[in-house]
């Protein structure tokens, strides 16, 4: 007992220390004993959810804690690691490690076909411990700066993971882009970091919201830029419009690392960066303003392209876009409470969807059409009904969970929004509905195809982790209600108050969008009383454009690689051609130039560079007299 | 000259003494490895004598020991400052010996020459640090370039000849312009001592024109232009690229670490001494702002269509400048209430770090390189399957060029630009991201085709027991310093008060 | 004699060393035009010093308590050590020179253009 007792808050930086010493043991060694790799990595992460209700039980016990270290002294700033226990924070805690726990332990069989183990087997485990041991920092760090760097690494072990197979062009390309993508906004991020650093003399997050909340305390123009580039970097890694493009890349990964980073944590940084500074957005409205409607626009936006891609990894990918979008419109409604049970509600739920589409693929030799699939429930029952329940919940069909925290999150943008936003989330809602329906009953339902004639069910490693999501997704939900007078329904005991309510018309509303969503799946997909594919031909044009993602991927492509390699490009042939030849080719114009010409025709560097520097010189004082005056 | 001036002097004394006895060495042992370790230990012998004197600097409680030889004018002093470059300068020497242990094989004979050259040069960026008059400062440049165009030429093929020329000239033209500006300089003051120098400007300032005339502000950029050249800055940065591609590897490390921070050690002393009135500091520091992003912005676009990885790093290693010059910039009469030695810290920090991560990517360059006889970066394909450890260092480090964590590159961009964001320079700061961002797309190509490409060649690339010891140093100083900085962040921050106060 | 006419004519001095310098295609002629400025840039230091120093020396230079005789001959000494070493660079130019011509039989810098871009 003495043990248990001691151990508490002040035990919750052992959690991603594990996974970072785990990183360290299996590294060395991941070639020689891939074996004792994953057991190392499922072990450290094992005790980590271990460690987790230990944490969770001295938090409800004894209260918040906050823990650091002096780690760095620039002049009179001092700068500190350390770790903040909160709800939230445990929260997230409790989501990441047992998904992480689910996902390394299925990826025990997925990644052995036929008796025969991937030859990357040890790296994978301790590039799994890395994002874990960086998620995990990420989650618990106190200060912007902690939280940035872990943040960095988050995206660094999304980009080893997604590179994974990077004997694959595509993998390769699409680990490329991922960390690209989300640099960009990472820029932004440290920029408004230092913003507020700047502003406020600290990294500290509780002392930053607590200086900008007192009157002048933040000059409102700097305190608006900053959470607004800071919410760019959400936008990067919670892939929200313009943004999401690199997601569905990221499907290149193996599939359970799409269920771990690309589903249920690393995406949801973004929310939960966003979550911790709610504070700060809330005093800065007009930001907030945009939170929701990038969140709005990127719910409603992936969800018509989840609804025409055939890859089945790729519709998870863009309701996952989708979802991250509705969980911003719920913080830009205020409702942190709301955004963060459906983080955990839909995390559940998307990394069993993960989790099933990989036993799918596992059981197809890797094929991801679709339309290749069908009738599988019957082949695959565990992996189908489960798939069914995660569908269900994300479909908001009562009583899974995503039902509770979609309603919710229904509520606060019904009281704290424009009418405009209830009205096209509940438009959203439709959608979900509707290509959860569709890929449900494309891949499970209907006629067998031939192509999955010698599919079987996977191994119990492989269906364990399905069924025990599938509890979840099913059961989570019910934490939204009151049961007891301390426990004010899930939202409120994140928030710390609030209390639990309904709005019967609204939640009857969702609901029945959301059945009828599902039915209009069913005369579509199933019973075939409307034809998708005439609908496809009628509307050719519009059916284009979104197969098309809207062209935006080829729009962003085409900008990098016109402006960015051109500009480049251009740089290097100045260098080249003005630079270099210009007392060759270029000096028949003055007088002057064409005396040098004849002896410059071939000499071209030493005249050049000489040039350039008196040039240099010149121009250095020219600048220093226009300063002057 | 007293024993005490000896004293003072005595880490280049026992540096040029030790470039001698390399060469005697040579003349007598017939197994030529005996010169590697007879140079890295040896070396140990300046360090010892720059630690003594930094603790008997401490002891003393005095900033500075100056050194007349017997004139009334004070030419060498021994202070943190100067004693923080010697520590950097031995270090980078030792582990570009080390690194080009393996390489020094491919010269015939005077390998005993090729390092005492090294040695030299080195001697004269440590009297560099320490000079504080400007003939002074002039000969030590003077003893550094030589020693460098000759290593550049060193391989006396013809593109290691063209180097060695290029660089020559070149330096010889950037020498006559930075001395036509010295004497300019020494004309309108009369001294050439740089505190004096200081209080002359004094009486000359009017507050209206910068310098009081334009042709002192005319020497100043003449000086400016010289210097440029040494850090590679653009526009004086033409010669880099060229001379890094041309010249033995290890001299090219050893140009871009060593050879740039004596520059930096010198700009700093010559401008926040002989210049450090405020209304000049803000002058000059606008004109360094202005360089810093010219220079990241030309090196790191230029860079992205190199093919070849010494001449790639060439071009890395004027973006690199750009950063530094960041710390020039970020003064602290730009703002009332800045924390007066930010900027030259951070230049020293940055400095420092710069100078690890690089060493650890040449070391790692050199090793793969001189067993695969190529220099281009598609030959390195495939090589995280060759060689993973080197592959895996110089990964790191380019992880550590773009600056992203947990490496000290990281930590000193956090920096310096945290110290152009103090100054009121955050357009420079945003500059410096932008091209940080720029950066990664030639970091990361290198460590695409290292890890994603498949190899030509299947055929492990080993490497020798020195190669491993320097690559493991700069990769664990690369890595424990982008976790934990402050003792180096304190150590610049002792170093440059000498400069402030 | 005014200092005027010393500084213009090392100014110009300069600068035909600079434009010989970057314009002529033999090596050695290269060097020579860089003896020229190094020679310049030695006329305006003993001029400087023959002319400027003194009067400055007078207000601020005895007050310090400083001998005036060092600083009248800094300009002298500083010329002095920019022939040496400029001897030593034209030493080592040659040498250059001379392993170019071993390699391409050429004394032309414009034949050492292999590395570019």
């Amino acid at each position: 007992m003495s043990l248990t007792d001691s151990l508490g808050t002040n035990w919750a930086w052992v959690i991603p220390a594990l996974c970072a010493s785990a990183f360290f043991i299996i590294f060395p060694i991941r070639r020689l004993v891939p074996r004792i790799g994953a057991a190392v990595s499922i072990l450290a992460i094992l005790l980590g959810f271990a460690l987790f209700w230990f944490v969770l039980v001295g938090l409800l016990s004894d209260g918040p804690g906050a823990y650091s270290i002096n780690w760095l002294t620039v002049g009179d700033t001092t700068l500190k690691w350390g770790v903040v226990v909160d709800r939230l924070s445990v929260t997230m805690l409790g989501l990441v490690t047992f998904v992480a726990l689910l996902v390394q332990v299925y990826s025990l069989a997925y990644l052995t076909h036929h008796g025969e183990r991937d030859p990357g087997f040890g790296r994978y485990f301790a590039f799994h411990s890395l994002f874990a041991a960086a998620m995990l920092t990420l989650v618990l760090a106190d200060n912007l700066l902690f939280l940035y760097i872990a943040w960095e690494l988050v995206g660094l072990g999304s980009y080893l993971l997604i590179g994974f197979w990077h004997e694959r062009r595509s993998a390769a390309e699409a680990a490329k882009k991922a960390f690209v993508t989300t640099r960009i906004g990472d820029v932004g991020l440290f920029i408004g970091i230092i913003m507020l650093f700047k502003a406020t003399g600290t990294f500290d997050i509780s002392t930053i919201i607590h200086v900008a909340s007192q009157p002048d305390g933040i000059n409102q123009a700097t305190l608006n830029i900053s959470v607004f580039l800071i919410f760019l970097g959400a936008m990067g890694k919670s892939a929200q419009f313009p943004f999401h493009v690199w997601l569905p890349d990221a499907m290149e990964g193996p599939t359970p690392v799409s269920a771990l980073i690309h589903a249920a944590t690393m995406v949801a940084a973004g929310v939960y960066l966003v979550a911790r500074l709610l504070p700060l957005y809330e005093l800065a409205p007009t930001v907030l303003l945009i939170v929701a409607s990038v969140g709005l626009f990127t719910f409603i936006f992936a969800g018509t392209l989840a609804l025409v891609m055939t890859d089945i990894k790729r519709v998870l990918a863009y309701s996952t876009i989708s979802h991250l979008g509705l969980m911003m419109l719920a913080l830009g409604a205020g409702g942190l409470g709301a955004a963060i049970f459906h983080l955990v509600a839909h995390g559940v739920s998307k990394a069993l969807l993960f989790l099933g589409a990989g036993s799918v693929m596992h059981a197809m030799n890797d094929e991801t059409d679709m339309w290749k699939m069908g009738g599988l429930r019957r082949r695959l029952p565990i992996t189908g009904w489960t798939f069914v329940i995660g569908a269900a919940s994300l479909a908001g069909i009562i009583p899974l969970a995503g039902f509770f925290s979609k309603d919710e999150i229904l509520l606060h943008v019904l009281d704290h929004l424009n009418p405009v936003f209830i009205v096209l989330a509940l438009l959203g809602v439709v959608l979900s509905a509707l290509y959860m329906a569709r890929i449900v009953l494309v891949v499970f339902f209907g006629p067998p195809k031939i192509e999955n004639e010698s599919a079987h069910e996977s191994p119990l490693v492989m269906t364990l982790p399905l069924i025990l999501l599938a509890f979840f997704a099913a059961t989570v939900g019910f934490l939204a209600f009151n049961y007891t007078n301390d426990y004010p329904g899930f939202g409120g005991f994140l928030e710390g108050h609030g209390e639990f309510k309904l709005t019967i018309w609204l939640t009857v509303a969702s609901l029945a969008l959301a059945v009828g969503g599902v039915t209009l799946g069913w005369m579509t997909y199933r019973s075939g009383t409307i034809s998708h594919r005439r609908l496809a031909e009628r509307y050719a044009w519009i059916h284009k454009l979104v197969i098309n993602k809207y062209y935006l991927d080829d729009a962003i492509q085409w900008t990098i690689d016109k402006l960015v390699l051109t500009f480049g490009g251009f740089v290097g042939v100045f260098d080249r051609v003005v630079i270099n030849d210009t007392g060759a080719d270029g000096s028949a114009y003055t007088v002057w130039l064409s005396a040098m010409k004849v002896r410059l025709v071939q000499t071209g560097r030493f005249y050049n560079y000489g040039m350039l520097m008196a040039g240099g010189v010149v121009g250095l004082a020219l600048v220093w007299w226009i300063v002057q005056t | 000259m007293t024993t005490h001036d000896i004293y003072l002097l005595s880490p280049e004394i026992s540096m040029a003494g030790l470039a001698i006895l390399l060469i005697l060495v040579d003349l007598v042992v017939s197994r030529k490895s005996i010169l590697t370790i007879v140079a890295v230990l040896g070396l140990a012998v300046p360090l010892a004598l720059s630690i003594v004197l930094w603790f008997d600097l401490t002891d003393q409680a005095a900033t500075q020991m100056k050194a007349d030889f017997g004139t009334e004018i004070v030419t060498f002093v021994v202070d943190k400052f100067s004693l923080f470059f010697k520590f950097l300068l031995v270090g980078a020497t030792a582990l570009v010996i080390l690194a080009s242990s393996e390489y020094v094989s491919k010269f015939k004979n005077f390998h005993g020459e090729f390092f005492a050259l090294i040695l030299f040069a080195t001697s004269g960026m440590m009297l560099l640090a320490s000079t504080v008059e400007l003939i002074t400062i002039y000969v030590s440049l003077e003893l550094t370039a030589l020693p460098i165009a000759a290593l550049a030429a060193f391989m006396r093929d013809s593109r290691s000849s063209e180097a060695g020329l290029k660089f020559l000239i070149l330096s010889a033209i950037s020498s006559a312009v930075l001395l036509y500006g010295m004497v300019i300089i020494y004309g309108f003051t009369g001294t050439t001592v740089l505190a004096d120098i200081a209080t002359q400007l004094g009486g000359l300032l009017d507050g209206e024109s910068a310098f009081g005339g334009n042709a002192l502000l005319f020497g100043v950029i003449l000086v400016i232009a010289g210097f440029g050249f040494k850090i590679s800055s653009v526009p004086f940065q033409m010669w880099a690229p060229d001379v890094y591609e041309g010249s033995p590897t290890p001299v090219t490390a050893f140009l871009s670490v060593a050879s740039k921070a004596a520059g930096f050690a010198v700009i700093l002393r010559v401008f926040y001494i002989a210049f450090s009135a405020e209304i000049l500091s803000v002058d000059w520091s606008a004109v360094f702002a202005v360089l810093a992003a010219v220079s990241m912005t030309f090196g790191n676009l230029v860079a992205i269509r190199q093919n070849n990885i010494k001449r790639m790093l060439g071009y890395s290693t004027i973006a690199h400048a750009g950063y530094l010059m960041v710390g020039l910039a970020a003064v602290a009469s730009r703002t009332p209430d800045a924390d007066a030695i930010i900027g030259p810290s951070g230049v020293l920090f940055y400095l420092s770090g710069y100078a690890i991560t690089n060493l650890a990517a040449f070391s790692a360059v050199i090793a793969i390189s001189n067993r695969i006889n190529s220099d281009l970066i598609d030959s390195f394909a495939g090589m995280a399957r060759r060689a993973p450890f080197l592959a895996g260092v110089l990964g790191f480090s380019m992880i550590s060029l773009i600056g992203v964590p947990p490496t000290v590159g990281f930590m000193s961009k956090i920096y310096i630009f945290g110290a152009a964001v103090d100054t009121n320079l955050e357009w420079l700061a945003v500059t410096g991201m932008v091209n940080s961002v720029i950066s990664a797309y030639y970091y990361l190509r290198v460590v695409k085709v290292m890890y994603l490409r498949e190899p030509i060649d299947d055929a492990p690339v080993g490497s020798a027991l020195p190669m491993k010891l320097a690559v493991m140093v700069t990769m664990a100083g690369t890595a424990f310093f982008g976790i934990y900085p402050t003792p180096l962040i304190n150590l610049a921050r002792s170093a440059v008060d000498v400069l402030v106060s | 004699m005014g200092l005027e006419n010393f500084l213009i004519v090392s100014a110009v001095l300069f600068s035909i060393g600079f434009y010989g310098a970057l314009s002529k295609r033999n090596a050695i002629t290269v060097l020579m035009s860089i003896e020229l400025m190094f020679n310049a840039v030695n006329l305006t230091a003993v001029a400087l010093s023959r002319y400027v120093v003194p009067e400055s020396l007078a207000t601020a230079g005895q007050n310090a308590g400083q001998d005036a005789a060092q600083f009248l001959l800094t300009g002298h000494i500083f010329a002095i050590f920019i022939i040496t070493v400029a001897a030593a660079e034209i030493a080592l130019g040659l040498a250059i020179v001379i392993a170019i011509y071993r390699n391409s039989e050429s004394v032309f810098v414009t034949d050492a253009t292999q590395m570019r871009n």
